[in-house]
């Protein structure tokens, strides 16, 4: 929302019909300017299917936590599970060890260093749907603590059966180091589908 | 950096009321986030959303959930919503329930619509994750949370709020 429309109250027009009783607040009833600790760094929207790497470099070092926020698909046309693992790589390197929790509609299953996060391809299901996640890296930029993210990413794919999961996933990155980059890769051969989006937020202490 | 993840609305419901609904949502933000805190009392409630009051087979999930002694994994196609709380009450209690639900890129026109959302019941039984579909490009307007049984109670609060991404 522009500085403007903030100074003048947010969203004046927003309607509420089923709200009987009750009360209802907008921004504009708090104050006219909201100032949040959670920021916009930077945002890659694919507009071009040739890339299978999305890259978030020269990541401030003053925020106390990272937030990841994709909506993404994989090219990959094979057919199978029709999903692409996206890994995570944290200053160029991958991460010592990751552990996930999987349901897929029937059963629920967990691994150890296995891709990151599952993402659907188009080796099967639906043209236009794209799996999302949430990934949370905390405390990135403290030079003595070892780095940790997690994770909460899914699909569905309208089917009875595979493709689609609910994934619960955590990860561990053995360096105090502080994160100054962030790879995002497809490991299975797809490239990233045209309009997905990996979008990096920094959150203050 | 631009400051982002800005409250957009709060309900607060005075009465016990069967749904709740945001409408008018502006199209300025990237994703949406709702939270929900609310109470009822009837067995096998079950919260759903739905999208711009589509209320036809458009919408899909699939879900992993906990009750304390087992875990296990469902699937919904061709439903009507997506569930975001779903919570047997065999004690009749009433139920305390936690909703945060994430919508990416519902401003956008080009894909199907994803939400992931968390639903916790503190006192009952119960946390659940899931990831929802609907089949639609649309732009998202408007956010329906429905129960499909009995009422959300009086203090039930919901806040959606908006996350814009860096230009």
């Amino acid at each position: 929302m522009s500085l403007p429309s903030r100074l003048l109250g947010a969203n004046p027009s927003i309607q509420v019909s089923t709200l009987l009783s009750g009360s209802l607040s907008t921004p504009s009833a708090k104050g006219a300017f909201f100032e949040t600790h959670y920021e916009s760094i930077s945002t890659t929207t694919v507009s071009t299917e040739a890339v299978d790497t999305v890259t978030f470099s020269n990541i401030p070092t003053f925020y106390t936590h990272l937030q990841v926020r994709i909506l993404a698909r994989s090219t990959r046309p094979y057919g199978g599970n029709a999903v692409d693992g996206l890994n995570i790589l944290a200053n160029g390197t991958a991460f010592t060890k990751s552990h996930h929790m999987l349901g897929d509609g029937g059963s629920i299953s967990a691994g150890i260093d296995y891709p990151i996060i599952f993402f659907p391809d188009d080796g099967a299901g639906i043209a236009g749907n794209y799996g999302g996640a949430i990934i949370d890296i905390l405390d990135y930029s403290n030079l003595n603590k070892n780095k940790t993210f997690r994770g909460l990413a899914g699909f569905d794919n309208n089917t009875s059966s595979a493709p689609g999961s609910i994934t619960l996933n955590s990860g561990f990155f053995g360096t105090t180091s502080a994160i100054t980059s962030l790879t995002f890769t497809f490991q299975y051969g797809g490239i990233i589908k045209q309009h997905s989006q990996f979008a990096l937020y920094g959150i203050r202490g | 950096m631009p400051s982002t993840y800005e409250p957009i609305q709060t309900q607060t419901l005075g009465s016990a009321a069967s749904s709740i609904t945001f409408s008018s949502i502006p199209d300025t933000y990237t994703d949406l986030v709702v939270v929900v805190q609310g109470t009822y009392s009837t067995s096998d409630a079950i919260i759903s959303l739905r999208y711009n009051n589509d209320t036809g087979t458009n919408y899909s999930q699939t879900s992993m959930y906990g009750n304390g002694s087992s875990a296990l994994s469902y699937r919904s196609i061709d439903a009507s919503s997506i569930q975001v709380g779903w919570y047997p009450n065999p004690g009749g209690a009433a139920v305390v329930s936690n909703m945060v639900i994430n919508v990416f890129n519902y401003s956008n026109s080009t894909t199907y619509k994803t939400s992931i959302s968390r639903g916790d019941t503190t006192n009952v039984q119960g946390v659940a994750v899931r990831v929802g579909l609907w089949r639609n490009t649309a732009v998202i307007n408007r956010i329906d949370l429905v129960m499909s049984a009995g009422n959300l109670q009086t203090g039930t609060t919901a806040t959606i709020y908006g996350i814009l991404k860096a230009a």
